[in-house]
């Protein structure tokens, strides 16, 4: 694709330009671009490199959420004309996301809900201090794929656990996923209350909510990718 | 003239102070249901559990908080001094991870841990106190996962209630578990006026940033105030994380939450001790995680202490700690750094010392190495000391050898004789002038065996210093307290009677 149009899209993510991106969005909406080419060739196509970027340490949490501000103000134009041609983005899955009960720390839980929604995943977040009830009755609510409960504390890390009991007796897994992440959460931890994931930080829980999914999130191609690290 | 760094100029503390009131009115400080209506019968507005706390409430709070006050040891002698430029050490608190020494793996904390810990801690004496050092995951499971904040607080300090002498710090993770904690206290000391009298202990509390007096943050620093025990205010802006990115934004923050929460402590408790403590931290832009290592970390808690002091009041700083996993290099020269910048801040308790993994691990050999940075932070501390007027051999005296010098009277006895190592002088000073370090410290020649490195040192080092460990005597009416106050509380619980009988003989059990 060689539409000069999508390689700005895709600068202003990696800039972490929102006003820019709506920008572009809107010219794109202008001109009749199929917005989801305009997401998958343009948009994710900067985010997919961000995240890259940022795993390979040359770009830094304030670019990355920078980067998703902008993703999430593209998305925000172009996702009602998605709606309108019913041509949303595929792989998208609903997340409901919460700390755990007790735990009032939630820079970890917020950094993922930003990566995951501009990567194209519904958000649902339940904020701070989040009882198991409230868990089940919004995934219930919004028929979510996956749980997120977020711990920094050891002594909050047990209410991971009463989620994960929580929708086992609800009834809802293992349709639904449940994941979990903090600062004093491991895998092996992961592993002791049955968790259906872990990740260290909130790339990889990009990583680990695509795969949950079964599939990847507006697919781009390593051509795509190159094309990015031109611009970059 | 004794060395000291500052990092603040006399306008920036003035502006940091300046500041930090204008935080308390606008935005304001988020606080607990406990501490409305006190605010509020001060004359505070509070919308929403949102305080606007005035200036001249908070100045007057300032003035009724003491200056300095003494942490006592169970001899009931003054061991830690909260106050001037006196500084103190003690090891890192409430860490959940071990670093198993054998196999360089993290694993879950236990109770023989904290007995490890704790003799090592209680035989150095680089540390004037001792602290709830880890969480006892062995105590915690069998307590299921309903509780185990309010009673595991409880049991690390029986713990190290039953194995040291020593001053301890520590801190409740929940509402609930404080009184339990101090009712031990009282019955080490005598009694709840004796405990108040001559503390034995302090106890961190910390606010959340940013300007966040949570609900047990609130009730825990009313109840210390109430109770007359030492108050710790542990406030962390992670600097761009939660708090401004810029030093002096987190520097100012941290005033904030601090002035709010003296004034909170003050109200409820005038005249209670309360230290202006801190753990900041810059917020790591690659992993979201503290650096506890980093520099800048050690700056903010130096500059954090240099406005508590401005202020008149008892400092504490988070140092000593390193981000590394393992006791190697990285450790060894963050630790060594941040050790020596707080003992030239003149911070008044410096927690940290053991900790690996941004405070995720604790390593009793670090401990031990730790604790040779920390002599070695005394001793540049101290600084040059003109000593000719100390020691006068006789030979000097009677020749009349003239007082006041600094090498000519040692000269006028030996002449060029070179002769150094003979003079009375210098027996009678080397120790005052060199700190002298454990074996861990290598400066030996090299001889035929394989050069070992400082880990294999620390550890023959810490199992020297376990054999050396005598564990203190308790009278067996304080014992038969310390059990009902632990049967009781892990009653309240829910824990079953028999599972605490057997924590409690698990810990009395060890050594």
């Amino acid at each position: 694709m060689s539409d000069p149009l999508f390689g700005a899209m895709l600068q202003s993510v990696i800039d972490g330009a929102p006003d820019k991106a709506a920008e572009l969005a809107q010219q794109a909406l202008a001109k009749g671009v199929d917005p989801l080419e305009a997401v998958n060739l343009g948009f994710a196509v900067g985010i997919t490199f961000a995240g890259e970027q940022f795993g390979c340490g040359e770009m830094f949490l304030p670019d990355l959420l920078a980067s998703a501000e902008a993703m999430k103000a593209a998305l925000k134009i172009l996702e009602p004309e998605m709606l309108k041609r019913g041509s949303e983005r595929k792989g998208r899955g609903k997340i409901v996301l919460g700390t755990a009960r007790g735990d009032i720390h939630d820079i970890g839980k917020n950094l993922v809900a930003t990566i995951l929604s501009a990567s194209g995943f519904q958000i649902f977040d339940l904020g701070t201090s989040v009882t198991p009830e409230q868990f089940v009755a919004k995934a219930k609510e919004v028929d979510a794929d996956i749980v997120g409960v977020s711990a920094l504390l050891t002594t909050t890390m047990a209410g991971q656990k009463a989620v994960i009991e929580a929708l086992d007796r609800s009834g809802l897994r293992p349709r639904v996923k449940a994941i979990i992440g903090g600062a004093a959460v491991t895998s092996k931890w992961a592993a002791e209350i049955g968790a259906d994931g872990y990740s260290r930080n909130a790339i990889d829980a990009l990583e680990l909510a695509k795969n949950l999914m079964g599939k990847v999130v507006g697919k781009v191609t390593r051509k795509d990718m190159n094309k990015g690290t031109a611009l970059a | 003239m004794r060395p000291r760094i500052q990092l603040l100029s006399p306008e920036l503390i003035g502006r940091i102070v300046r500041e930090a009131f204008e935080l308390l009115m606008n935005p304001g400080v988020r606080v607990g249901s406990a501490a409305v209506e006190l605010l509020q019968s001060a004359g505070v507005e509070v919308n929403d559990r949102v305080a606007h706390i005035p200036e001249s409430l908070v100045q007057q709070c300032l003035a009724s908080a003491p200056r300095d006050f003494y942490l006592y040891n169970r001899r009931g002698e003054k061991a830690v001094h909260y106050g001037g430029d006196d500084v103190h050490f003690d090891p890192g608190s409430c860490c959940v991870q071990m670093l198993d020494p054998n196999t360089l793996e993290a694993r879950p904390s236990e109770t023989r841990d904290l007995v490890r810990i704790v003799q090592v801690t209680e035989t150095l004496p680089q540390f004037a106190a001792q602290s709830t050092a880890v969480v006892c995951s062995d105590a915690v499971a069998s307590n299921g996962n309903q509780t185990p904040g309010a009673i595991g607080d409880l049991y690390r300090l029986f713990v190290v209630l039953q194995h040291s002498d020593k001053p301890v710090v520590t801190g409740s993770s929940s509402a609930a578990g404080l009184q339990g904690m101090i009712d031990l206290l009282a019955a080490d000391s005598g009694s709840p006026d004796k405990l108040r009298q001559q503390p034995r202990a302090v106890f961190d509390v910390c606010p959340s940033p940013p300007l966040n007096w949570s609900e047990f943050g609130s009730h825990n620093l009313l109840d210390l105030a109430r109770a007359g025990v030492p108050a710790e205010i542990v406030s962390m802006p992670l600097a761009g994380g939660t708090a401004p990115v810029t030093l002096a934004g987190s520097v100012t923050q941290h005033a904030a939450e601090t002035l709010a929460g003296i004034a909170l402590h003050q109200l409820a408790g005038p005249g209670s001790p309360v230290v202006w403590g801190g753990a900041p931290a810059i917020f790591d832009m690659r992993t979201g995680g503290a650096p506890m290592g980093a520099v800048e970390t050690a700056m903010l808690n130096m500059a954090c202490a240099e406005v508590g002091k401005h202020l008149g009041l008892p400092t504490h700083g988070y140092l000593v700690a390193t981000d590394s996993k393992l006791v190697d290099a990285q450790a060894g020269a963050e630790s060594a750094r941040s050790a020596t910048l707080g003992a030239l801040a003149g911070i008044n308790m410096i927690s940290g010392a053991g900790m690996l993994e941004s405070l995720a691990c604790f390593s009793v050999e670090k401990l031990v190495i730790d604790a040779e940075s920390i002599a070695s932070a005394y001793r540049l501390a101290r600084g040059i000391e003109v000593r000719s007027d100390e020691v006068r051999s006789d030979k000097a005296r009677s020749e009349k050898v003239p007082r006041e010098t600094l090498a000519t009277a040692m000269f006028a006895q030996i002449g060029l004789s070179g002769e150094f190592l003979k003079l009375k002088e210098t027996r009678a000073l080397f120790r005052q002038e060199q700190h002298l370090p454990s074996p861990i410290i290598d400066r030996s020649a090299r001889g035929s065996e394989p050069a070992s490195d400082v880990f294999t040192r620390a550890r023959t080092r810490v199992d020297e210093l376990v054999s050396k460990y005598r564990k203190p005597s308790l009278p067996e009416d304080v014992l038969r307290k310390f059990q009902a106050i632990v049967d009781r509380e892990a009653d309240r619980a829910g824990v079953e009677g028999t599972e605490s009988g057997n924590d409690v003989g698990a810990a009395q059990a060890t050594k």
